[in-house]
């Protein structure tokens, strides 16, 4: 048939399937992923929706209507927007020096400081509230401020949370920004001051702004932190649902509580993704040329005073009081905490802690297994880039369908997940997989934001070159996607690791009492009266940051330049 | 219609409403090199990726040796494409990148064709080191033997110096010619660069707005431009009409032709017109003086040297200027100065 039959060629004739297998191969893929989503999120957070409109009397609305309008959750609504605000202005306004000093000026040991604030943001929700507690408690070192169980507690702890996040947005933005705008206002005569207000700030603004809505999301949906910190005083939406459905069975209202906080949620994102499409258009206007300078104690002086201040007091000193405080007792130093692992601390647990830190462990990996192969599937059908406008489209949705999980509340999760899987016509209550499968939902958002960049940042041409030198779609797939799959999939495992160690919200729901994970046990532990108590919490929480900082570390390393997303 | 080698017949691509190749037909013989040279959008680029099979085509033909292969995915098309940023794989090393096409053949054979392309482009013994050590001008020949390895029939070459600079790309289209002549490549190979065009090709194609334009050997095309736009595109400029030229001393009658003056078509003569100057620029070993011509906008003389004048005396160089046939509409004649 050919005149140049040359015998690679003829070899790679046979190779390499129809190409409708491969869009039905396509298919699958996106529809694996899309039904877990179906069956595992979107099925039980519409039932929980359904319970709050139609009670099983028949009535509709009557819920919603009875539970929005008591005062009771008037003033959770209130509690929950306060605290939110409260947490991201502070956030923000210590956030952006920080973002200043840690990405627009160099000083020796600024990669560990970045590092060492990184941290934060995946540490489990109910070690922070007990880093906080054992701090501002009756019995911490600042227990003289009354703090415990307080309004400045609870936002300390948010902030403590969310720097990072406002540090990582805005710093990434602030170190690409070209130095040469700044330089042209000064020799315009602009003042420092003046150069900054109307040259760098305008065009931080998109950072700050998608920084801001992404905290507030964050704080809106705070849930072991206002449960370790709050006390009885204070509830949120989210607290006052777990209150509702476990404590006094109250299924109606907590539907009802879970409509509200979807709805804060859904304002929230939609702010969310009007800003960040703000940022991405300021972000093409960016130079190549960075805009760091060397650090000077006459210009920075301020940046590093609020900077050092918040590093030391709102980020090391809650988790230095900790670890200290979990090494002590009314004697002096002591082990005595850790050893009180190994028991169940005076019958106060129906198991040892430290068979909860081996439950933890194996629900982790199970969790990272189940987001890894699901969040792969996704990655590599959402950076495929058909020609077709329609599948385009399609593709769109689906990547946005992924990141749903992150604007629903795990405690919504949670609670969807009782009502609907523990009946037929599917009973996963007894189901050892159930929380690992919760967890993974809760993960996903993140493990897709870690994989994806990277695939997309595969010049497409990369894929044509592989096709022209006669590789078949799975030869491509494999040897031109798959080196950079590899990267993305260390610091995703990290992320899902991380999360599904310390996940609360939603394994609060369903951890069943003698199989209990790590923050469950935490969280029953200072709920228990009595110092040995306490400092087993103290114990424990220790190991669980140790646990999860080596996670992320190990992760972080693998990190590929490409993903900044998060 | 000949059977023999690539025959793309009444080719359409097409990106949302806009046509990028407009019915084009194409023969390339075995063995030959052809250009395909046009400004960018002229829709050269989409041509050579609707015959690799990169952009699907929306009417017309792509066929090699009489057999029609437009519904042949592009792995099966035994077609190499070389890109313009090289495209090498940054995971695998040189060797590696060469032996991407050639992964069915026996280790023995596939090392013994590594080093022999590699040898032919000048890299010899570079198989182990890694793509970010490489310049720009080495990567290029890294991508042409990873291309030429598979032993493709037909090498599709997209821009492939672009991105090179300039004394770089003078000496790289000589190795690319020698090496495409040395292992009998049938190639397709598109720049917008006239001179990158002329060096290379058996045969250069001059796109405009989708559409072939002219086709033939360097030496006709450049001689005898077919339309007044292959020959602004290709450098000649001003394009003047009958009178102005005969104004300038050309010798021969026009009717409604042009007359398109290249480099050097314009020199100084005592005994010419005298034209008002314009500017004056130095360059290396000559100044190019540029005048203006009375109502048919500047054009450049080339002098030993600048004069201390406000005018010099020029006339038209027959042999350095074309005669072409004036565009429909005219747009073409007064259109900016290349030099």
């Amino acid at each position: 048939m050919t005149t140049s039959t040359a015998p690679a060629r003829a070899d790679r004739r046979a190779r390499g399937g129809p190409s409708w297998v491969w869009r039905c191969g396509w298919l699958l893929a996106a529809a694996i992923p899309l039904a877990f989503l179906a069956l595992f999120f979107a099925w039980p957070v519409a039932t929980l929706v359904g319970r709050g409109f139609a009670s099983e009397d028949g009535s509709t609305l009557g819920a919603v209507v009875e539970v929005l309008t008591s005062a009771r959750t008037w003033r959770i609504l209130r509690t929950t927007l306060t605290l939110a605000v409260l947490g991201t202005v502070v956030s923000v306004a210590l956030g952006v020096p920080g973002a200043y000093l840690l990405y627009a000026v160099r000083f020796p040991g600024r990669g560990l400081l970045r590092a060492l604030v990184t941290v934060p943001f995946v540490l489990p929700s109910v070690v922070v509230g007990v880093a906080f507690l054992s701090l501002l408690g009756t019995n911490g070192p600042l227990g003289f401020l009354g703090w415990e169980e307080s309004l400045p507690a609870i936002v300390a702890a948010l902030v403590f949370f969310n720097y990072s996040v406002v540090v990582r947005t805005v710093g990434g933005l602030w170190s690409r920004l070209d130095p040469r705008a700044v330089e042209a206002a000064r020799a315009l005569e602009a003042s420092p001051s003046r150069a900054f207000r109307t040259v760098t700030l305008p065009a931080l603004l998109p950072a700050i702004a998608s920084a801001t809505t992404l905290v507030f999301l964050f704080c809106a949906s705070a849930f072991g932190i206002v449960m370790v910190l709050g006390g009885v005083r204070y509830s949120t939406i989210e607290t006052e649902i777990w209150y509702q459905t476990t404590q006094l069975l109250d299924l109606p209202a907590a539907a009802a509580l879970s409509i509200t906080q979807l709805v804060v949620v859904t304002l929230a994102l939609l702010a969310t993704s009007w800003t960040s499409a703000r940022q991405e258009r300021a972000l093409r206007l960016r130079g190549d040329a960075s805009g760091e300078h060397t650090w000077s104690w006459r210009r920075d002086w301020a940046a590093t005073l609020v900077t050092g201040a918040t590093v030391l007091g709102v980020l090391a000193l809650p988790m230095a009081t900790m670890l200290l405080r979990s090494l002590r007792d009314r004697e002096g130093w002591t082990l005595d905490h850790y050893r009180a692992l190994g028991t169940t601390v005076g019958r106060s647990l129906p198991v040892p802690v430290w068979t909860a830190i081996r439950n933890s462990l194996v629900v982790a990996l199970e969790a990272t297994a189940i987001a890894l192969v699901l969040g792969t599937l996704v990655s590599l059908v959402v950076s495929r880039r058909p020609r077709d406008p329609l599948a385009r489209k399609g593709l769109r949705a689906l990547d946005a369908a992924f990141m749903l999980p992150l604007g629903v509340s795990a405690v919504t999760v949670g609670f969807g997940f009782l009502i609907t899987l523990n009946r037929p016509p599917l009973d996963l209550r007894s189901s050892m997989l159930l929380i690992p499968v919760a967890q993974a939902i809760v993960a996903l958002p993140l493990v897709v934001r870690s994989i994806l960049p990277v695939l997309r940042a595969i010049d497409p041409r990369q894929r044509e070159a592989a096709a022209t030198l006669g590789a078949g779609p799975g030869r491509v797939l494999r040897t031109v996607d798959g080196p950079f799959l590899v990267r993305g999939l260390g610091l995703a495992a990290g992320f899902a690791m991380a999360t599904s160690l310390g996940e609360f919200g939603a394994t609060s729901f369903l951890a069943r009492l003698d199989r209990p994970t790590l923050p469950v046990v935490i969280f029953r532990l200072i709920g228990r009266p009595g110092e040995a108590n306490f400092g087993a919490a103290l114990a424990a929480s220790v190991v669980l940051t140790t646990l999860t900082a080596v996670v992320m570390l190990l992760a972080e390393r693998l990190r590929p330049a490409e993903a900044s997303e998060l | 219609m000949s059977a023999a080698g690539l025959s793309v017949r009444d080719i359409v691509v097409r990106f949302g409403p806009v046509t990028a190749v407009d019915h084009i037909d194409l023969d390339v013989a075995p063995g030959e090199i052809i250009a395909l040279l046009g400004a960018s959008g002229s829709g050269k680029s989409s041509l050579l990726r609707g015959i690799a099979g990169l952009e699907p085509i929306a009417g017309g033909s792509v066929a090699w040796d009489g057999l029609d292969l437009s519904r042949t995915p592009v792995h099966q098309r035994g077609f190499g494409v070389m890109f313009q940023d090289g495209q090498l794989f940054p995971h695998r090393d040189v060797g590696g990148n060469v032996a991407y096409g050639i992964a069915g053949l026996p280790r023995a054979e596939r090392q013994a064709r590594v080093t022999q392309l590699l040898h032919l482009v000048g890299l010899a013994g570079y198989e182990h080191r890694a793509i970010t050590t490489l310049s720009g001008g080495q990567a290029q020949r890294v991508a042409l033997a990873r291309s030429l390895a598979p032993r493709p029939r037909l090498l599709l070459l997209d821009e492939p110096l672009s991105a090179l600079d300039r004394a770089l790309r003078e000496r790289l289209v000589g190795m690319l010619r020698t090496t495409l002549k040395a292992t009998e490549t049938t190639a397709v190979y598109v720049t917008h660069d006239q001179d990158e065009a002329f060096a290379v090709a058996d045969r250069v194609a001059v796109l405009i707005d989708g559409r072939i334009a002219q086709i033939g050997s360097p030496g006709e095309v450049w001689r005898d431009p077919a339309r007044a736009d292959v020959a602004h595109f290709l450098g000649y400029s001003p394009l003047l009409p009958a009178g102005v030229a005969a104004g300038l001393g050309y010798p021969d009658p026009l009717g409604d032709k042009l007359v398109a003056v290249g480099p050097g078509g314009l020199v100084t003569d005592p005994a010419g017109r005298r034209l008002e100057i314009v500017e004056q620029v130095d360059h290396r070993g000559y100044a190019a003086i540029r005048v203006r011509i009375p109502g048919d906008g500047t054009a450049v003389v080339r002098a030993p040297a600048q004069v201390p004048e406000t005018a010099i005396a020029v006339r038209l160089d027959p042999a350095q200027c074309a005669v072409v046939a004036a565009s429909p509409d005219g747009a073409d004649r007064s259109g900016a100065p290349t030099m």
